[in-house]
């Protein structure tokens, strides 16, 4: 097209200042390709980094995607039928997945991946990668809201990045150059080539700005996060409860002997465990799960007469318990998934709560707590007024025992079951020559008898996690206590409990995890599955049940006191533990964010806020009688001299300051924008602005603008420029 | 005479069309001139196509804004307060990015003059970037014509480099002749997600005159000859009857100067061409009456018809002045001197029937206008046809 002719010829063409190579459309293209399989690929390793179902398909869709990336050509070339016959497929494949595994939620995930799949593979218009990029964010929010991970935060992180830089991509390569439909020109772009173009089209203040950038979107989503208002419907969607992980068997209402020590052998952490008030901590406390009145032949278990009495609690957050809150310490339990669907706890308390809304077990009996299902993701839940004492009333107990004294007890049935010993005469036999060497023949009282049992046991029986039981006819924690084998807590604890039994006391044997590591980071204690535990409690006289724990190491816990406190047993300064208190505030900052601490957090900028004004308040007032009492100080010529000359001196100096300003700043400027012609040519047009629109004032505009904004290639001479704009401005017609 | 081409490619553009957008300058006219009234006005009352509307994907990322929350708040799951967080921070981003993608751009409309009716016309979009750190991408403009009811979307399909400039144009043919209106209407982008269709109003508007189409006519110098040879006393010999030499016959031309014998030696039809069919010199008259001139499509051919003729006898150096109605004569001197005339025309109406109404005094020949039927138009000189469309 011809340009009008008084058109300056450095016009007709586009002009650029830099002229960076910009990427042409097949070069857009190819990147666009490779961003949305680059995000396809990282949303699948997602899925599989997090432990979710439907992992199989992973490895398979990444090296599609994988080979769809290094050679784009080839899926164009199948023939069309596949293509239509993908439809029907996945259709089928739902199917099959729901007959044969019956798992909507796996099912639902598989299919997403699938599809997925499908959609990194074939070629793509916008509205397809639109669709990707729904897919994707689709599969990362699900495995988020599943797994609540760690693992999560740099997931959606590496998602948000790579999806808004696939946007662009979109954006640029369907407006800049038109869509090369059906061209496959861009198959052909090589990485390599493309890698070079795109480091050559990109400027480094291009890159800063872009992470600038992202770093706002990150500040700007924690600010909203923070700032977004809770409210709770109370209504929780059921279906996102995936049934992927299963409680470990130590921990479940039957445990056979070995199970604890078998959990102990994994180091994973089982339960995060933090203090309101950190001088308080408990030196080693016993986090109690699980108690087990029945045993028959080396498995313990709750009996069925001791599972009638638990008490289902209809969906939701809080549950009082028989304690006052007044002055007691609030614990925050943050516990792992596929451990047990019963609560830590160390004793009664005076109010639970839970992050969301959640059917409960209750067994006063037991004195166990226990969601109806197990958890498939980290389980929050805070408690406030715990107790930390060894001890628990249950006159009810008494009252039964009382009314079973004069008949014969049926030692299958609870309560009878907590005094339940193996059948057979040479069971009772050894039980009997134990017990009357704990006793030698006198009645001991229940503390008594506990303290005698455990020094029996100690002095015969050695700790180990691997132990072996010699052979014999009678009941296996019988033929352990008469051997001089060595043994891990159940073998202990089995054995206290049966002796105690024998002697007439009621027992029974409770697993969970004892201490754990004091996190110093985060101020936290870690409890591993290395800290599961086997240990008794121990019916008295008075109606309460003691803890003992009778596995050699633990005899210092054993009396029913308060718990030392004040000073962890194991304290963990390790880079395990480093690791570990970043997820700690993971689940403390993010996780377990609701509206209360959302008000606690208000409370606290309000709190701050008020402390630094009042501060600033002080300060400024510190400064007023500081000044007051200066200038009230008896003045003598010296004084008023040196004062008066060191505040002229400080006048003379701003005012040298602002009057050669400009000298600096075009100093300055010289530096680090030295292109003297162009601020020239910029002052000049600055100045021929206000004269009167003439031919000759136009004509040295023109010539400005050029030197002002146009290439340094082939521009006019800059002092004729000058001379002509200083001809315009003193004669403008 | 008779070509159809151009008198010349064109005259200047229009070169004092100032610079809009949201250069630093605008940021500094708005910064002097705030307040609180305008801006909330401003976002109760946008201006005239200054409007934010979310595209397919922007609805999308709209109903998965509002399932996650619902969701989120559904369950109390963080999780989904995260992503939800996450995902109004792109808007967020969005926006930011979108203003960075505007601010410090400024464009300008440049038409490259003449328009005329029936021939294409161009209009240049030039763009400039003050910016000092971004790039400028994926704008597109919104131009239109008022007279000529034409408009059309130009993209701008490079990336703008910092302080860079470019130029996008636009070729329409104007279909009528007058004063045509040129706006940019809207400045738009989908920058950077595509979530949001961003438009603002220009508000970039230039004024430019159509000039009547150009028609073929053919001028008769026969017929100045013979008016010339009934009107003037020759003051000396070899004045406007001598004979120059012999030219091809044009339609108009009288029998009588046919050259017969030269005609059949040579096989083709040549004419005697006097001294003063090249000498003589023309003013052009137009009685824009509306008693004469009723029917509005012979008007039109008229302002054609008058605008050509008055081409082609400056392009032969016989043009000595122009007139309208009553209006003083235009001595044509320059080529500036045909553009007025054609600015003239561009904008003429049928005047108020002048009773009576004579030409000017002129120095040349007096060439008027008067309907030739139903459609046509004729020149007349004197008693002489000079030239008909």
């Amino acid at each position: 097209m011809e340009k009008g002719g008084s058109v300056p010829a450095w016009e007709t063409r586009s002009q650029h200042a830099s002229e960076a190579p910009a990427l042409n459309a097949e070069e857009l293209h190819r990147l666009r390709w490779g961003l949305g399989g680059a995000l396809a690929l990282v949303s699948a390793w997602g899925v599989f980094f997090l432990d979710l179902s439907g992992t199989a398909l992973v490895p398979a869709l990444t090296a599609i995607v994988l080979a769809a990336l290094v050679w784009p050509a080839w899926p164009g070339r199948l023939p069309s039928w596949v293509w239509r016959l993908v439809f029907p497929a996945l259709i089928l494949f739902v199917a099959a997945d729901l007959v044969l595994n019956g798992e909507p939620l796996s099912a639902m995930l598989r299919l997403n991946l699938v599809l997925m799949l499908v959609r990194a593979v074939a070629p793509r218009r916008p509205r397809e990668d639109l669709q990707l990029v729904v897919l994707c964010l689709f599969l990362v929010v699900v495995a988020g809201v599943l797994t609540v991970a760690f693992g999560f935060v740099a997931l959606i992180l590496a998602f948000t990045a790579l999806a808004l830089t696939y946007l662009l991509t979109i954006t640029l390569s369907t407006t800049l150059e038109s869509e090369p439909d059906g061209a496959e020109g861009w198959t052909r772009v090589s990485w390599g080539r493309l890698l070079r173009r795109v480091r050559g089209a990109v400027d480094w203040r291009v890159v800063a700005a872009s992470a600038g950038l992202y770093v706002l979107v990150v500040a700007v989503a924690s600010a909203l996060f923070l700032a977004i208002p809770r409210f709770q419907v109370e209504n929780s969607l059921g279906f996102l409860q995936l049934k992927n992980k299963r409680s470990l068997s130590g921990f479940s209402d039957v445990v056979k002997l070995g199970d604890v020590t078998d959990i102990a052998q994994d180091t994973t952490t089982a339960l995060r465990a933090e203090l309101d008030d950190p001088s308080k901590v408990p030196a080693a406390p016993y986090w109690r799960m699980v108690a087990l009145d029945e045993y028959r032949e080396g498995t313990f278990a709750a009996s069925r007469g001791l599972l009638r009495h638990d008490r289902r609690v209809a969906e939701g957050r809080e549950l009082h318990g028989a304690r006052a809150a007044a002055g007691l310490p609030v614990w925050t339990f943050y516990y792992e998934a596929g451990v047990s669907r019963y609560l830590p706890l160390t004793g009664d308390f005076a109010r639970l709560r839970l992050r969301e809304a959640r059917s409960l077990v209750l067994n006063d009996r037991a004195a166990t707590i226990a969601l109806r299902d197990e958890p498939q993701s980290m389980f929050a839940y805070r408690v406030e007024g715990l107790e930390l004492m060894g001890e628990r009333e249950d006159p009810l107990l008494a009252e039964e025992l009382r009314a079973t004294a004069g008949t014969s007890p049926q030692r299958t049935e609870f309560p009878g079951t907590l005094l339940a010993v193996p059948a057979g005469e040479a069971n009772a036999a050894a039980l009997d020559g134990v017990v009357g060497e704990i006793t030698g023949g006198a009645r001991l009282s229940a503390a008594e008898f506990a303290a005698g049992a455990i020094a029996w046991l100690e002095a015969r029986h050695d700790y180990s996690m691997r132990s072996s039981v010699p052979p014999g006819a009678e009941d296996v924690v019988v033929r352990w206590l008469r051997s001089r084998e060595p043994g891990h807590c159940e073998l202990f604890a089995g054995a206290f409990t049966l002796l105690a039994r024998r002697a007439g006391f009621p027992t029974r044997v409770v697993t969970g995890f004892k201490g754990g590591a004091w996190n110093e980071f985060e101020r936290y204690y870690m409890v591993r599955n290395s800290d599961a535990h086997a240990w008794c409690e121990l019916y008295d006289e008075r109606g309460r049940w003691l803890r003992v724990d009778a596995t050699p190491g633990g005899a210092g816990e054993s009396a029913s006191g308060p718990a030392r406190t004040g000073r962890p047993a194991e304290v963990d300064r390790s880079w395990t533990a480093r690791f570990d208190a970043l997820r700690m505030l993971w689940y403390r900052r993010i996780v377990n964010f609701d509206r209360v601490s959302q008000e606690e957090l208000v409370d606290t900028l309000r709190a701050a806020s008020r402390r630094s004004g009042a501060a600033l308040i002080a300060r400024i007032d510190r400064w007023g009688r500081a000044l007051r009492d200066w200038v009230q100080q008896p003045w003598s010529f010296g004084r008023a001299a040196q004062w008066g000359g060191v505040s002229a001196a400080c006048v003379v100096v701003a005012w040298i300051a602002w009057r050669w300003r400009a000298l600096w700043w075009w100093r300055w400027k010289r530096r680090h924008h030295a292109d003297p012609v162009r601020r020239e040519a910029g002052r000049w047009l600055r100045r021929l602005a206000s004269a009167p629109r003439s031919e000759r004032v136009l004509a040295a505009t023109a010539e400005l603008e050029r030197l002002r904004y146009g290439p340094v290639e082939g521009r006019p001479s800059a002092l004729v420029v000058f001379r002509h704009a200083r001809r315009a401005r003193r004669r403008p017609e | 005479m008779g070509a159809t081409e151009p008198v010349r490619a064109a005259v200047p553009a229009v070169a004092d069309a100032e610079w809009h957008g949201l250069g630093r300058a605008r940021w500094r006219r708005q910064w002097r001139r705030f307040s609180w009234q305008e801006l909330l006005w401003g976002l109760l009352l946008p201006e005239k196509r200054q409007r934010i509307l979310p595209t397919v994907s922007g609805m999308i990322l709209l109903v998965l804004v509002l399932a996650i929350g619902m969701a989120a708040y559904n369950t109390g799951n963080n999780i989904l307060f995260l992503t939800l967080a996450l995902l109004l921070s792109s808007l967020v981003l969005s926006g930011v990015l979108a203003w960075l993608n505007f601010s410090g751009t400024e464009w300008r409309l440049r038409p490259a003059l003449p328009f005329r009716v029936g021939q294409e016309a161009a209009v240049a979009v030039e763009l400039r970037s003050r910016k000092r750190v971004l790039p400028t991408y994926a704008l597109w403009f919104d131009l239109e014509t008022r007279l000529s009811a034409a408009q059309t979307r130009l993209f701008l399909r490079r990336r703008l480099e910092v302080g860079g400039t470019d130029r996008l144009e636009w070729t329409f043919r104007p279909t009528r002749r007058g004063i045509e209106t040129l706006e940019l209407s809207g400045v738009g982008s989908l920058f950077p997600f595509g979530f949001l269709r961003k438009t603002m109003g220009a508000k970039v508007r230039t004024e430019v005159r159509v000039w009547p189409a150009r028609v073929a006519c053919h001028f008769g110098g026969a017929a100045a000859a013979r008016f010339q040879m009934e009107n003037e006393e020759l003051s000396k010999p070899g004045g406007g009857s001598d004979l120059l030499g012999l030219r091809r016959y044009r339609a108009g031309d009288s029998h009588r100067h046919i050259h017969w014998k030269a005609s059949a030696r040579l096989r083709q039809l040549l004419v005697r061409q006097h001294a003063a069919e090249a000498a003589m010199t023309f003013a052009l008259w137009l009685d824009s009456s509306a008693a004469i001139w009723t029917r509005p499509e012979q008007f039109e051919l008229l302002c054609s018809f008058a605008g050509s003729l008055a081409e082609d006898l400056y392009r032969a150096g016989r043009l000595d002045s122009v007139a309208v109605d009553d209006e003083p004569a235009l001595l044509v001197r320059r080529i500036r001197d045909v553009d007025t005339w054609l600015d003239r025309l561009a904008v003429l109406e049928p005047g108020a029937p002048g009773r009576g109404r004579r030409g000017p005094r002129v120095r040349g020949a007096l060439l008027t206008f008067e309907p030739d039927g139903e459609r046509g138009i004729r020149a007349r000189l004197g008693n002489e046809i000079a030239a008909r469309v």
